[in-house]
């Protein structure tokens, strides 16, 4: 009978260590991107447009506001963001504990003071939570530099 | 990642292999309480024909108390699986490339919602539950009175009776794991598998009460240790179960969303996997189809389930000495209440759980009437009837980090049918993958 109980409560501290152990975030949902390259836009290979680093820092500052919740810096990067996009962005960066980005550009097109952007993306969600799509960014050519204009898929 | 849960199962399972051996089961503590034949008091008195006299005395407490084992088997099976926390869904906002939490609650604790969790998402979790009951049928459990009358009771020598105060102390630990998984983007399939520990401990004080005899101690006593003819003798009897209780399977579908309101369906299966004699499971297949109305709001969301149980037979709910088996009753099982996210990080779950328990036996307090016409004594008889049994619950899914949730909860009485637990703690956690 003594034997059974230790290993009743064996088996249930086991298994209660191996479930923290599955729900331990640092275990198992530590973001996945890691790059040498210390910029979270990375571009492709081969030859690319003269404005490519300016569009590329653009898009690190887009990178660098979502992931420090920081609307200013949004907006500064966004000039064009509604109020209604602007609380929606607020509310976004409140509903989300932390958020990494990794921007890969698969073509860039810029034509008289605009550019399109295509990328696939991969954001990590407080720490667990990987989602990948496509999404398209317009940007224009202001004396402040490129400002991006709209996002779509 | 499948592998590691699956084994977490068969570890229980493994665990719950061994149980106490076949002479020491629970669901014998009360019928033999008082010895294999029951309460026999000591006699020197003859009959007129010389033979001796056999001084057995009856009770429905003895002989019907197995309500307490039926009751007690129900509450094990009573556990809902805990609904996935769809709180850490995220939508993806297009035009900021921002992702926003679609509805900032984590859901109820003990009762259901119609959301799914999503294809080929995975959520886990493990739950404590501790039950110390108190009262059954509004009786206490510490006292509870019973009569117990002569064989075939008549004027004189027969119309003595010993009456009893028993005292039963139960308590119900449940360790519950739990997986759910989304087969398809609007059907989860669950299984829950619930390490059970049962401690039971019985004990009675008897007292003859010498209506018809008072003249002659030697007709009706208790042996005292010198000898002597006594008046009163304690029973005690003791046990402790482990083991794997009632695997529960579950199929859940959300069958339409009209706005931020959702239908669902679903079907409970459960298999007698816990060790009925050892008061572990309810020791019959058990089949509950339900209903889920659930609502999705960015603070509040509202839900309502109702389900019906059929139960196959069980000896619980027969005799378990003879082994004989009788149907298990059924229920309509209902609950409904609100889920409130306070912060994006800490959801209030509150919830009125009931049951509506079809045909089965009930304790009721009564008064015993000696054939004196004069003496009376409390006493307990059992009756069969349907009965309502409502609860109420109140408590929160905390969320330190990632898809981690912290749940903690108090279920608690709102009447005092059926066997009562007045506050049963739960704590848990949930991850979702």
């Amino acid at each position: 009978m003594a034997a059974l109980r230790a290993r009743t409560w064996k088996g249930v501290v086991l298994c209660a260590a191996v479930l923290v152990t599955l729900g331990s975030p640092s275990a198992l949902c530590e973001p996945v991107a890691t790059n040498d390259d210390p910029s979270p836009v990375s571009l492709p290979s081969g030859q690319l447009a003269p404005e490519t680093t300016a569009i590329r820092k653009t898009l690190e500052s887009y990178v660098h506001a979502v992931e420090s919740k920081d609307v200013e810096l949004f907006r500064s990067i966004k000039p064009t963001m509604s109020e209604e996009e602007e609380r929606r962005a607020r509310a976004a960066f409140k509903s989300v504990q932390s958020q990494v980005v990794r921007i890969n550009v698969l073509s860039l097109d810029v034509r008289e003071g605009k550019a399109t952007v295509k990328v696939t993306r991969r954001d990590t969600l407080n720490g667990s939570i990987v989602s990948s799509f496509p999404q398209t960014f317009q940007l224009v050519k202001e004396p402040a530099g490129w400002m991006i204009a709209d996002i779509g898929r | 990642m499948a592998r590691r849960l699956v084994g977490i199962v068969g570890i229980s399972l493994l665990v719950s292999a061994a149980s106490v051996g076949a002479d020491d089961k629970l669901a014998f503590l009360i019928p033999h309480l008082f010895g294999p034949t029951g309460l026999v008091v000591d006699s020197e008195a003859r009959l007129p024909n010389g033979q001796t006299h056999s001084a057995h005395f009856n009770s429905a407490f003895q002989a019907e108390f197995t309500q307490f084992n039926v009751a007690l088997a129900s509450q094990l099976t009573g556990l809902p699986i805990p609904s996935p926390a769809s709180g850490f869904t995220y939508t993806l906002d297009p035009t900021l490339g921002l992702f926003n939490r679609s509805t900032r609650s984590f859901g109820p604790l003990l009762s259901e919602r119609a959301e799914t969790i999503g294809k080929g998402k995975l959520s886990t979790g493990l739950h404590y539950q501790r039950f110390t009951f108190d009262e059954i049928e509004g009786v206490d459990l510490g006292n509870v009175p019973a009569v117990f009358t002569h064989d075939n009771p008549a004027p004189g020598g027969r119309d003595d009776v010993v009456t009893t105060t028993n005292g039963i102390t139960a308590t119900v630990s449940q360790v519950t794991l739990y997986l759910n998984y989304g087969l398809t983007g609007w059907l989860d399939a669950a299984v829950s598998a619930p390490l059970v520990t049962t401690e039971l401990d019985v004990h009675s004080t008897a007292t003859i009460r010498r209506i018809g005899t008072s003249a002659n101690q030697a007709i009706h006593f208790f042996r005292t240790d010198t000898g002597g003819f006594g008046d009163s003798r304690s029973f005690t009897s003791s046990g402790k179960a482990t083991g794997i209780g009632d695997v529960v399977l579950r199929l859940k579908a959300r069958l339409t969303t009209v706005g931020p309101m959702a239908v669902g369906l679903g079907v409970d299966g459960r298999a007698p996997t816990g060790d009925e004699m050892d008061l572990l499971g309810a020791g019959a297949w058990g089949v509950k189809p339900f209903v889920v109305f659930s609502s999705t709001g960015r603070s509040i969301s509202p839900h309502a389930t109702v389900g019906y149980e059929w139960n196959g037979k069980s000896v619980l709910a027969g005799d378990p000495v003879a082994g004989t088996k009788a149907k298990l009753p059924e229920q309509l099982k209902y609950s409904g209440g609100l889920a409130v996210a306070v912060t994006g990080n800490l959801t209030l779950a509150l919830d009125v759980l009931g049951r509506w328990v079809r045909d089965s036996k009930r304790l009721v307090p009564t008064t015993f009437h000696a054939l004196d016409n004069r003496t009376t004594f409390p006493d307990i008889s059992f009756v069969q009837r349907s009965e309502n049994e409502l609860s109420g619950a109140a408590g929160f899914k905390f969320n330190p980090r990632g898809r981690l949730l912290v749940d903690a909860n108090v279920l608690f009485r709102l009447d005092k049918h059926g066997l009562r637990d007045k506050v049963t703690p739960l704590v848990g956690l949930e991850y979702g993958f």
